[in-house]
């Protein structure tokens, strides 16, 4: 009896916390989050100190995660959200540029600067 | 050398329990929210796990007879099956997490598609399970697992401060995201004190063959194991402490801890990192589908071990294959194995107390133990840890609805 009420009880908690959607804050401080680990990735790759695999599969990682915040930005009606929207296109195309960048040294020290700055004003 | 070997079981359970997908994420996630604030929960943790396993690895020794098997004799019909199934979803939960994490480092170490690697890296842990002897499971994974300890190399390099590191350990609420922080508090205890690792850990004992002799190596092999464990926790989280709490990184992704040893090392902390963790969550994949297996067999009176060829405990061997299989088939909706990783944690900490009572009560009980029942240290800490296991039950789901899992 314990055992099914506490398994009714996850299950319940399990579908509510993953009903909740993200308020426009939130959705900053994700694309914040983005921006900075594809600023210290693509940093990590125009030293030389990644591999061209794991650069491109993470920033795929990356993406993936972009995308599913710029699509649920171009919903916005605010001033905020539409300004948030235009920051997650740009995040979007620096990480899929980082994605494609192979061993193009010049392109990921680029990339690195602009995913910072994004990062540092979000 | 011989006793080094002996160890693997516990270097196994820690690495493929204490270190397994779930740490991976919550002890990052947790120093690049919080920072050091957090080590303390580790240390709490880990304490409870050597508590516990040492407690369920002796009852295995004395009695000769696993934990689930005493489970059901203890607790009765009604109450040991809904033990079973919270076990078994735990289980399988997890055993999903791992097998999606053994594709995820695989895409990121070869590049090739994510749902082919899920296939591969269930069909390759299959046949190594399969194949390899019980004590080569352990030691494979166990010991490359140990390519783990770049991060604690990271830790150094990364240079911490080390006053604020030792301010960790001490208990404290921030100022501030007061239920964040006790939802990580729930989630990292909960990483540490997973289900599967004391029935993992019991059955191996059994296997292994461990008598009253080997009381002392399952104190040493705990304290070993577990710690070492809690020592890779802490550097994960010190170097998600320094590298990305600055910064705002907010780590989601598998990849994240070893974009951390990359940072800090370079390419070779980054291969190490991901052989690291490749073998931490694939020796987990396999400790999760035993432990459901042997948990079903035990339960059931059912002739188990790895030690028996397929053929003299058939339905012990299709049982941990099923379990790949529903894994496989869980992974494959494309949800994301670090989400399962959460809720697999909120999971497991709900169906902690019907599973720690029964070896609490066993280890106490002289009918099963003789001479070798609990001693007063091990029953005070094991009745404490208790407590605050039930705490923590009751605290899981709403923190996780509270903090929409988490994300404050």
């Amino acid at each position: 009896m314990l055992a099914r009420t506490l398994l009714a009880l996850a299950l319940a908690a399990v579908l509510l916390a993953g009903c909740g959607s993200q308020t426009l804050q939130q959705q900053s401080k994700s694309l914040k989050a983005l921006a900075a680990e594809g600023g210290l990735l693509a940093g990590n790759a125009a030293r030389g100190r990644s591999t061209t695999v794991f650069t491109r599969e993470h920033a795929g990682f990356l993406l993936k995660s972009a995308n599913s915040s710029a699509s649920a930005l171009a919903r916005a009606t605010s001033a905020k959200g539409r300004q948030l929207a235009q920051v997650a296109v740009r995040i979007q195309n620096d990480l899929e540029r980082l994605q494609r960048s192979g061993s193009d040294r010049a392109e990921q020290q680029r990339l690195q600067t602009d995913l910072e700055r994004i990062a540092r004003k979000l | 050398m011989k006793q080094f070997l002996q160890i693997a079981l516990g270097i196994l359970s820690a690495i493929g329990g204490f270190v397994d997908i779930g740490d991976l994420v919550f002890n990052t996630q947790a120093g690049a929210t919080f920072g050091f604030q957090l080590l303390w929960v580790v240390v709490v943790g880990v304490i409870g796990i050597i508590v516990y396993s040492e407690m369920c690895g002796r009852v295995a020794a004395i009695s000769k007879r696993p934990v689930f098997d005493l489970v059901r004799e203890r607790v009765g019909f009604s109450a040991g099956l809904g033990t079973l199934i919270a076990s078994e979803i735990v289980n399988l939960l997890t055993c999903a997490a791992e097998v999606g994490g053994v594709a995820i480092v695989l895409q990121l170490l070869s590049g090739l598609p994510y749902r082919y690697l899920i296939l591969l890296g269930v069909i390759g842990v299959v046949v190594i399970a399969w194949v390899l002897p019980f004590e080569w499971l352990e030691r494979l994974f166990g010991y490359v697992g140990l390519g783990l300890l770049v991060f604690a190399v990271a830790a150094i390099k990364v240079h911490p401060h080390w006053g604020s590191v030792a301010h960790g350990f001490v208990p404290g609420m921030p100022a501030h995201n007061h239920a964040v922080y006790l939802y990580f508090v729930v989630g990292l205890l909960g990483a540490a004190l997973t289900p599967y690792e004391v029935y993992f850990y019991s059955s191996g004992a059994v296997e292994d063959g461990w008598g009253a002799k080997d009381l002392r190596i399952n104190k040493i092999t705990s304290v070993i194991g577990y710690g070492l464990g809690a020592f890779l926790s802490f550097a994960l989280m010190i170097v998600a402490a320094v590298l990305f709490l600055p910064r705002g990184i907010d780590p989601q992704f598998l990849g994240t801890p070893a974009l951390g040893a990359q940072e800090a090392l370079g390419k070779v902390g980054l291969i190490l990192a991901l052989v690291g963790i490749l073998f931490a969550v694939g020796g987990a994949a396999i400790e999760t589908s035993f432990s459901g297996a042997y948990n079903v067999a035990q339960f059931f009176g059912w002739q188990w071990g790895k030690r028996e060829k397929p053929s003299g405990a058939p339905r012990f061997a299709l049982s941990w294959i099923i379990i790949f299989v529903l894994a496989l088939g869980i992974v494959m909706t494309g949800y994301d194995p670090v989400k399962i990783t959460e809720y697999s944690v909120i999971f497991s900490v709900v169906a902690l107390p019907l599973t720690f009572l029964p070896i609490l009560l066993v280890a106490n009980d002289p009918t099963y133990m003789g001479r070798y029942t609990n001693g007063r240290i091990s029953n005070a800490l094991g009745i404490v840890y208790f407590i605050l296991i039930l705490v923590i039950a009751l605290s899981a789901i709403p923190l996780m609805v509270i903090t929409n899992g988490g994300q404050g």
